[in-house]
């Protein structure tokens, strides 16, 4: 050490496992540092963030409101979305486990009477034979009334009562 | 496609009819509401009396099992014709006055689709369905002026101003 200096020389001593007390001020300098810009910055970030929030919440609401308000939804996605694609993309098994099949097939039965349908079907061949002896008879009717109607020479018959039945002429007959 | 709601209107407006009525030969169609001839009606009355003849006749042995069943020793005293005539005849006549007089059709008027109307085309009254059964079964011949008569009348349909039409539903008038 000269003693016409003032420089102070620190050196470790030979052999010494201490650090360099000048890298280790510099490193807790730098180290206090840091956590004060993290807390500052977390200290700020948060009340920055909590002022963007709230500016987020009064503005955003009612911005989409009168965008939507302004615009048919309901055709932008018709005109924009291809929902045939869209349906055949979605898995339906969820969608069906989730309805009540039963009681809806219930509820299709009672409403169109299907027991009704069923014994009416299962009478089928016994309304035909029904149906055609009916027939039959009042062919040989008509037959019989022609021949008297000529014997006595006279016109057709007016045999009308009712109005024939609406549902007469409704119902898809053989 | 028709949805549930719009199905019951539909049916109640009676602008469709349920799928459950049974259909009707298009050329038969305008038979409806006509008075039959007297082979139709002739066949129904047969069928009534067949009915009642079975009728009479299942009850009868009915009532003998049931009283061999009771007393196997016993002895059954069957019937003489002249009992089961006028059984049958009570029978016939309860048969022929309920049935016009409720639904306007018997088993016979059923099965031959005919129904017996009074002259405004409705149901006719009890005192007029007895009458006209006890004129039936007791002057069946009054049937045949049905033939001949321009209208389809019989003797009994002149005297109580009834008519027997076609009718192939089984709804009423």
């Amino acid at each position: 050490m000269s003693s016409s200096d003032d420089l102070v020389v620190l050196e470790p001593r030979p052999g010494s496992t201490a650090p360099n007390a000048i890298v280790g001020l510099s490193q807790i300098a730098a180290s206090t540092a840091f956590a004060v810009s993290g807390l500052l910055q977390s200290t700020l970030g948060a009340a920055a963030e909590r002022v963007v929030n709230a500016a987020l919440d009064a503005v955003v609401p009612p911005v989409v409101d009168a965008i939507i308000s302004r615009i048919n939804l309901t055709e932008v996605v018709l005109d924009n979305v291809d929902i045939d694609h869209l349906l055949a993309a979605a898995s339906m098994e969820p969608i069906i486990d989730r309805l009540p099949l039963v009681d809806l097939a219930n509820y299709i039965i009672d409403e169109i009477d299907l027991s009704k349908i069923i014994r009416q079907s299962s009478g089928g061949i016994a309304t035909d034979a029904v149906s055609s002896a009916r027939v039959q008879a009042v062919e040989v009717d008509t037959m019989l009334t022609s021949i008297v109607d000529k014997l006595l020479r006279r016109g057709q018959r007016d045999g009308q009562v009712l109005a024939p039945p609406a549902d007469s002429q409704r119902i898809s007959g053989a | 496609m028709t949805s549930f709601s719009e199905y019951r209107r539909q049916l109640a407006d009676g602008l469709i009819t349920a799928n459950t009525a049974a259909p009707i030969p298009t050329r038969m169609r305008g038979l409806q509401g006509v008075r039959a001839g007297v082979v139709t009606r002739g066949i129904a009355f047969f069928i009534d009396v067949a009915a009642v003849v079975v009728f009479i006749v299942a009850v009868t042995i009915g009532i003998g099992v049931f009283i061999w069943l009771l007393n196997p020793m016993g002895s059954f005293r069957v019937p003489s014709p002249a009992d089961f005539f006028i059984l049958g005849v009570f029978v016939l006549w309860l048969m022929l006055t309920a049935a016009w007089a409720t639904t306007g059709k018997t088993l016979g008027n059923h099965l031959m689709g005919l129904r017996v109307v009074n002259s405004r085309g409705q149901r006719v009254s009890w005192p007029i369905a007895a009458a006209r059964a006890i004129t039936c079964m007791a002057f069946p011949i009054g049937l045949g002026w049905a033939l001949v008569a321009r209208s389809n009348r019989s003797v009994q349909d002149v005297v109580f101003r009834t008519s027997a039409v076609f009718d192939w539903t089984t709804q009423e008038p």
